[in-house]
C-alpha cells in the first residue's frame, strides 16, 4: 500500500513537472558553426547566424552586438525576424546582420588623408564579444503594480580578426588631378584653335607659310 | 610645329599617362596588395534554445506593500507552483546540443514616475535546477547588478532553471509604483556573458 502511494505521488509530481515545463512562453534559439571571422578594415561586413524556435509559440527575434562592439562597429543593420513555433534546429532560419569595420591600423599619408601607404607592421587586432539573439516582446511594460519587466536572449561567441591590407603609396588622386588638368588644357587649346571661322584660319595658315618661305629665302 | 600643337601633344601624353596609371593601379597588378582575407572555419556546430515560463515573461511582480521597511518581499510567483514550487523558470530546450549557463542583470534600480529609486542591491534572487517550497532557497539570495552575472550554470538540455525573487524596501522609501527591467542571457556552458 505504501509503495503504491509513493508511486502515485511520484507520478503526480512527474505530471505536474511536465505540465509546468509546458507553461513556457515563446522561446529563442541560436545555431552557429563559426566563431572567428577575418574582416577587412574599413569595409562593410555581413555575418549570418541561424535562429530557431522549438517552442509552441511564434517568436520575433533580433540579432545584435554587445555594447563593447556596438561602439566600435558602426552602421549596424539588423533585421527582426519572425521565427514560427516548432522550428527545430535542423530547420534553423538564417538571419543576417551587417556592420562597418573601422580603420584600425595606422597609415602613412603624404597630404592629409590622401596619397597613403600601409605597411601593416602592427600586430593583428582582434575583437572578442558575443552575438546576441534577442527575443523581441510585443510589450515590455509591466502592467498593474510595480516590478521588473523581463527579456531574454541567447548568445554565441564572436571573434573578429581585422585584416590589414598592406599596400604601397596610392597615387590615384595625383593621376586623377593630372588627367583633369591635361583634359582642361586640351579643351582650352582646341577651343582657342577652332573658335575662328575656317576661312580666317586658312588665311592665318597661308600667312604663316609666307612668313616661313620669306625666312627660308632670307637664309639663302 | 606650332606652339599650341606642341602643348596639345604634351597634355595629350599627360592625359594618356594618367589614365593608364589609374588603370594599372586599380588592376591590382602592381604587387601593392600583399595579403587577402580568408575565412577560418570551425567544424563544431553548436545550438541552444531557451524559453521563459509565462509567469516569468509577464514580469517579476512584488504586489502592493503597506508597511515599511519591508524585508524580503516575495515576488508573486515565487511559491505558486505545485507543492509551493516557483513558477519563475527558464527552460533549456531538448533541441540543444550544449548545456547552458544563464546570465542575469537588471538595467537599473527600480524607479518610480518621480525618479525615486529602490537601489538595485535591494532586489535579490536565488536559483536552482529544481523547485520545492524551500528551493530555490532564500538563504542563497544574491543582489541583482547592472552587469551580467552567471546565475544558473551548466543547465542541461531539457532542464529548467528555477528562480525566486525578493525585494527589500527601506523605511524612508517614497510611495509609488517602481519598475525596472531584468534580462536573462543563455550562453553555451563555459562561455562569457555579453
Amino acid at each position: 500500500m505504501k509503495i503504491k502511494g509513493v508511486i502515485i505521488l511520484v507520478m503526480i509530481a512527474f505530471v505536474l513537472s511536465v505540465f509546468s515545463i509546458s507553461l513556457v512562453s515563446a522561446g529563442v534559439g541560436i545555431k552557429w558553426a563559426q566563431e572567428s571571422f577575418l574582416v577587412d578594415e574599413g569595409e562593410k561586413t555581413c555575418l549570418t547566424y541561424s535562429v530557431y524556435n522549438p517552442w509552441s509559440e511564434d517568436s520575433n527575434v533580433q540579432i545584435e552586438l554587445p555594447e563593447n562592439l556596438k561602439n566600435l562597429l558602426t552602421s549596424q543593420e539588423a533585421e527582426t525576424k519572425l521565427v514560427p513555433a516548432n522550428t527545430p534546429s535542423a530547420s534553423a532560419i538564417p538571419i543576417k546582420f551587417c556592420f562597418k569595420v573601422p580603420q584600425v591600423y595606422s597609415k602613412d599619408c603624404l597630404v592629409g588623408g590622401v596619397i597613403c601607404k600601409q605597411e601593416c607592421k602592427e600586430e593583428q587586432i582582434a575583437y572578442d564579444g558575443e552575438v546576441l539573439v534577442k527575443s523581441v516582446p510585443g510589450n515590455t511594460e509591466i502592467s498593474g503594480s510595480g516590478g521588473s519587466a523581463t527579456t531574454m536572449s541567447v548568445s554565441a561567441p564572436l571573434r573578429l580578426r581585422i585584416v590589414c591590407n598592406a599596400h604601397g603609396r596610392d597615387f590615384s588622386l595625383v593621376y586623377i588631378v593630372l588627367a583633369l588638368i591635361a583634359l582642361v588644357a586640351i579643351i582650352i587649346i582646341l577651343f582657342r584653335k577652332y573658335r575662328k571661322p575656317e576661312s580666317e584660319r586658312k588665311k592665318e595658315k597661308l600667312q604663316n607659310l609666307k612668313e616661313e618661305m620669306n625666312r627660308l629665302k632670307g637664309k639663302k | 610645329m606650332k606652339r599650341e600643337d606642341v602643348l596639345l601633344l604634351v597634355f595629350g601624353i599627360i592625359l594618356i599617362f594618367s589614365i593608364a596609371m589609374l588603370f594599372i593601379g586599380n588592376s591590382k597588378l602592381t604587387g601593392h596588395v600583399t595579403s587577402g582575407s580568408t575565412v577560418s572555419n570551425v567544424t563544431i556546430v553548436s545550438y541552444l534554445s531557451i524559453a521563459m515560463s509565462t509567469n516569468l515573461q509577464s514580469g517579476i511582480l512584488f504586489g502592493s506593500v503597506d508597511t515599511l521597511p519591508a524585508l524580503n518581499v516575495s515576488a508573486s510567483h515565487n511559491y505558486d507552483g505545485a507543492s509551493s514550487a516557483s513558477t519563475f523558470f527558464i527552460n533549456v530546450s531538448t533541441d540543444s546540443n550544449t548545456a547552458v549557463d544563464f546570465c542575469i542583470k537588471a538595467n537599473a534600480g527600480m524607479k518610480n514616475a518621480g525618479s525615486d529609486v529602490i537601489g538595485i542591491g535591494n532586489e535579490t534572487y536565488s536559483n536552482a535546477t529544481s523547485s520545492s517550497s524551500t528551493v530555490p532557497v532564500i538563504a542563497n539570495n544574491v543582489s541583482l547588478t547592472t552587469s551580467n552575472v552567471k546565475s544558473g550554470i551548466n543547465i542541461a538540455a531539457g532542464t529548467p532553471n528555477y528562480y525566486r525573487y525578493w525585494l527589500n524596501i527601506p523605511a524612508a522609501q517614497a510611495t509609488g509604483t517602481y519598475n525596472n527591467s531584468v534580462s536573462f542571457e543563455g550562453v553555451a556552458t563555459g562561455g562569457s556573458c555579453s
